[in-house]
């Protein structure tokens, strides 16, 4: 008899996919765990693993206890969910893999996103907080250009979010200033230039909606040069 | 010899005449067209005549009662002592000061006319004009001698007086040095003539014209504000003279004159309303019109207003009761530094509250005709109308006008608006007063940019939060508010300036390397000694571009301005002058810099529609204003050894500064410098 796992493996905090990572897939017993089956992530991080009933059926076993290891390229070992063995899975089971940014090697880090950066977006965006509380500049638009240096569906979220931004960001004292735009705009900027490059016309509309009113501003004319160079 | 005021109130008086026994003084007054005569021992003042439109002198004939009156407009009238009015001639030519004769029982007028410079005799009973003598250079003043043999005449263009035989019209200048010399009158002896000299001397002399040469001798000086008239009694010992607004004796010892309680008072000033022809200012803290009430109440608000040069304002003004009844109509108006208040016929209406409902007043005479920032007073005064009055004063106030070069086009940039700023305003009406033309305005306000005290290098990118500090912080901004700001300054003046910005404009060159990422600036702005940033580490390339082996690079630990990425550079402004472009820097206080005209579809500015131009378009930019402006850019690139030094835009270091100087416009075929231009 077939069963088949399917998965998929993400960095949690970005939900980036992980392609190329090693999977391997066991099943919980009381001596020795029995090897399901390996295989490698794809480029979207998704994978699939078929293994036979008398891979792991024992004598009172009729169902697999199943558990993962995730290694990188050279077999060095990233993560495990061995403490969060699902029991008796069925037939077909979808695993979803998150694994913290801070469990990564340097590596594959290199291509995602700090979640630290991630937080404190996340804080910059979060409703009222903007006016409530003061940001280093420096802090934010790093994390801005962080973000920036891949496209990521998380990255893409928070950039949809950064030029829906309302009101002012209050700067903290020691601010390394933005000279042409204010800071709020100097980000919108940013996130409109790797929207537009990232999705072409996708997110056209959202942008209009983030300029509007704001036609005599640099912004407004530096996001309509971004949407033109994708025509 | 003092001089006291008889008269406070005058709507610029012009010619005067005293009767015989020295009691009564008639005299005109220019700007309201009004005749008016005044009891000189009490200050009570009665209307004569009104209706004319510009009225110069007056002459009465004291046997009949019978008053004459010269117009700037041509026409000789006579006011009969029943007061019919008519028209005796028009001889055009502006007709001045005149001098009545009676001969063989007939009457004489004999006048000069300023605009044809002639002198004319004027027979009264048969309405006919003779010219006795053309050629005369704005001629103002004249008197006759007492056989009608010789006129005296003053000319200003010749700074003369001048002696004409009336017989044969031969002219002898017998002095030229007067200082706007205007009419003229006899001592008692009528061997001398009391001339009064407009400004600056405001005096009066005294020119003994038996003597040869002539002798001319000061009587006084510290008149009011441009004397015309002069009126001395039977024995001189006082002399009435008639100024724009006062009438005032010089004499050994003056009458005082005593003024009714004032019956109201002024309460307030609107020199911006509906239909006004005032700027419209705002305030930066509160972001409200000033003129949201009045800019001046009594006690509480003083606040300034604006207009072009030249403007002649109306202004809405209050009156408050100040005693239970107040009927009847007055003739209300203000003295003061600028020429006052044309007087006007008032009836107030006071509300419950004891306030009376706006007045529309005209200032006397049209505002400087240069920019300025002035100091406006206004003393006022009221004269009941019904009978001889003394004008009671009802109140003095001073403001803070602005005069600005010209009008405010607030159509050729969507930043701008019909309104300015008070600060700027004001600011700008004192830095550029007297300038001539754009370019000085736009010269002087670089130059005093830092007399507003406002900083570059603090949280600031809009004209409103620069004028009055981000969150508490100081007065100023970054360069996305100093290029916005130039242009509000240059606005209020009327003077248009473009904003451009130049942006990073990152290029990837191959092999890691990216030219450039930022643009670094050592100097620390507008009003700050250094940047306002912590040290970093820079590795600065000063000497050799492009880089080599041998090429030093220096690490220099420094505060520096860093502005990187492709949604950051710098602002800056334009004056386009007699076709050439001037590049004006706010943020560093630096400029005019005088460019080559840009090529392409803004020339000759640089695109405002966010196009990357580079190399040799940027020639002229970059020698004469980015070297010395923008130290160094700073960019990911390969030292001599092939280590990249790669820069991050985290941590915003880790490139080689390169300084801008140094690097050539063009290396081969490539740009090495290229800026997207936008606004």
């Amino acid at each position: 008899m077939m069963f088949k796992i399917t998965g998929r493996v993400v960095v949690k905090e970005s939900q980036r996919a992980l392609p190329g990572l090693i999977i391997k897939a066991y099943d919980k017993d009381l001596l020795y765990d029995d090897l399901l089956g390996n295989t490698v992530t794809d480029l979207d991080g998704t994978f699939e693993i078929v293994y036979e009933g008398e891979d792991f059926q024992e004598l009172f076993e009729k169902k697999p206890d199943i558990y993962f290891k995730v290694k990188d390229e050279d077999w060095k070992d990233i993560f495990s969910t061995e403490e969060k063995v699902r029991f008796d899975s069925g037939k077909e089971e979808f695993f979803q893999l998150e694994i913290p940014w801070e469990k990564l090697p340097e590596e594959i880090r290199e291509i995602s996103i700090n979640p630290k950066t991630i937080e404190l977006i996340e804080q910059l965006l979060l409703p009222g907080n903007i006016e409530k509380k003061q940001f280093l500049w420096q802090e934010i638009s790093g994390a801005v250009y962080e973000i920036s240096k891949t496209q990521t569906p998380k990255g893409e979220q928070i950039f949809l979010n950064v030029i829906k931004l309302e009101g002012s960001i209050q700067m903290a004292e020691g601010s390394d200033l933005p000279s042409v735009m204010s800071p709020d705009d100097t980000l919108k900027a940013i996130a409109i230039e790797h929207l537009t490059k990232w999705t072409g016309q996708k997110h056209v509309k959202e942008i209009k909606n983030a300029i509007a009113g704001r036609e005599s501003s640099t912004l407004y004319g530096l996001a309509m040069s971004y949407m033109q160079d994708q025509y | 010899m003092a001089i006291g005021d008889i008269v406070r109130g005058l709507a610029a008086g012009v010619g005067i005449d005293l009767s015989p026994d020295g009691k009564t003084a008639y005299y005109v007054e220019w700007s309201i067209g009004e005749v008016c005569k005044v009891e000189v021992d009490t200050g009570k003042v009665e209307l004569v005549a009104g209706g004319f439109k510009y009225p110069e002198d007056v002459e009465v004939d004291w046997v009949t009662g019978d008053i004459f009156v010269s117009e700037r407009t041509g026409e000789i009238t006579e006011i009969s002592v029943d007061g019919v009015k008519r028209i005796v001639v028009n001889p055009g030519g502006a007709p001045h000061q005149l001098a009545l004769v009676k001969q063989g029982g007939n009457r004489y007028l004999y006048t000069v006319c300023f605009d044809s410079g002639t002198l004319i005799k004027i027979d009264v009973n048969t309405n006919t004009v003779t010219t006795l003598v053309t050629g005369l250079g704005h001629p103002i003043g004249l008197v006759v001698d007492a056989n009608v043999d010789y006129a005296y005449v003053t000319e200003q263009d010749k700074k003369s007086l001048t002696k004409i035989q009336l017989s044969t019209g031969s002219t002898t200048i017998l002095y030229n040095n007067l200082v706007s010399p205007f009419f003229l009158a006899w001592d008692k002896n009528a061997t001398g003539l009391f001339c009064v000299q407009r400004d600056p001397s405001n005096s009066l002399v005294k020119i003994d014209v038996s003597a040869t040469p002539v002798t001319v001798q000061t009587v006084t000086s510290g008149l009011a504000w441009r004397p015309s008239g002069a009126a001395p009694n039977s024995d001189d010992s006082k002399i009435y003279i008639c100024a724009d607004q006062k009438l005032q004796v010089i004499s050994s010892s003056v009458p005082i004159i005593t003024p009714d309680p004032p019956p109201f008072e002024v309460y307030s000033i609107q020199f911006n309303y509906d239909g006004s022809s005032a700027v419209s200012l705002k305030d930066s803290v509160t972001d409200a019109f000033v003129h949201s009430q009045p800019e001046w109440i009594k006690g509480t608000r003083d606040e300034p207003a604006a207009y072009v040069r030249s403007t002649r304002p109306h202004i809405k003004v209050v009156f408050r009761k100040i005693t239970s009844s107040v009927t009847g109509t007055y003739a209300i108006g203000a003295i003061g530094n600028l020429g006052g208040i044309r007087r006007k016929d008032v009836s107030l209406t006071f509300q419950s509250g004891g306030l009376s409902n706006a007045v529309d007043f005209e200032l006397m005479w049209p505002l400087p005709g240069a920019i300025g920032k002035h100091t406006v007073d206004f003393e006022w005064y009221a004269r009941k109308m019904a009978g001889a009055n003394v004008p009671i004063g009802v109140g003095s106030d001073a403001h803070t006008i602005c005069t600005t070069w010209q009008t405010m086009d607030s159509s050729r940039d969507s930043t701008l608006n019909n309104w300015v700023y008070k600060k700027p305003m004001l600011w700008t009406s004192e830095w550029t007063a007297g300038k001539t033309n754009e370019k000085e305005i736009c010269d002087v306000i670089i130059n005093r940019l830092p007399d507003s005290g406002m900083k570059y290098g603090v949280s600031g990118w809009d004209v409103g939060t620069m004028l009055i500090g981000y969150l508490g912080g100081p007065p100023g901004g970054m360069c996305g508010g100093w290029y916005k700001m130039f242009q509000h300054l240059a606005h209020c003046q009327g003077v248009f300036v473009h904003r451009r910005c130049y942006l990073n404009n990152p290029r990837s060159i191959g092999n890691n390397e990216v030219k450039w990422d930022a643009i670094v600036i050592k100097a620390g702005g507008l009003n700050q000694t250094a940047p306002t940033r912590d040290p970093m580490t820079f590795e600065d390339v000063n000497s050799q571009y492009p880089i080599v082996s041998t090429t030093p690079i220096t690490n220099v630990t420094e505060k520096r301005y860093v502005f990187h990425g492709s949604n950051d550079g710098h602002c800056i402004n334009f004056l386009v002058y007699q076709g050439k472009p001037y590049l004006y820097d706010a943020s560093f206080g630096t400029g005019p810099f005088e460019l080559a005209p840009f090529a392409g579809a803004d020339a000759p500015l640089p695109p405002g529609n966010y196009t990357v131009i580079g190399g040799t378009e940027l020639s002229s930019f970059k020698a004469q204003y980015l070297d010395t402006a923008v130290d160094y850019v700073e960019g990911s690139l390969r030292d001599g050894s092939g280590t990249l030094h790669s820069y991050s835009y985290s941590t915003r270091q880790g490139g080689l500064t390169v300084k801008t100087s140094i690097i050539p416009d063009v290396i081969g075929s490539f740009d090495e410098i290229t800026f997207n231009w936008g606004i």
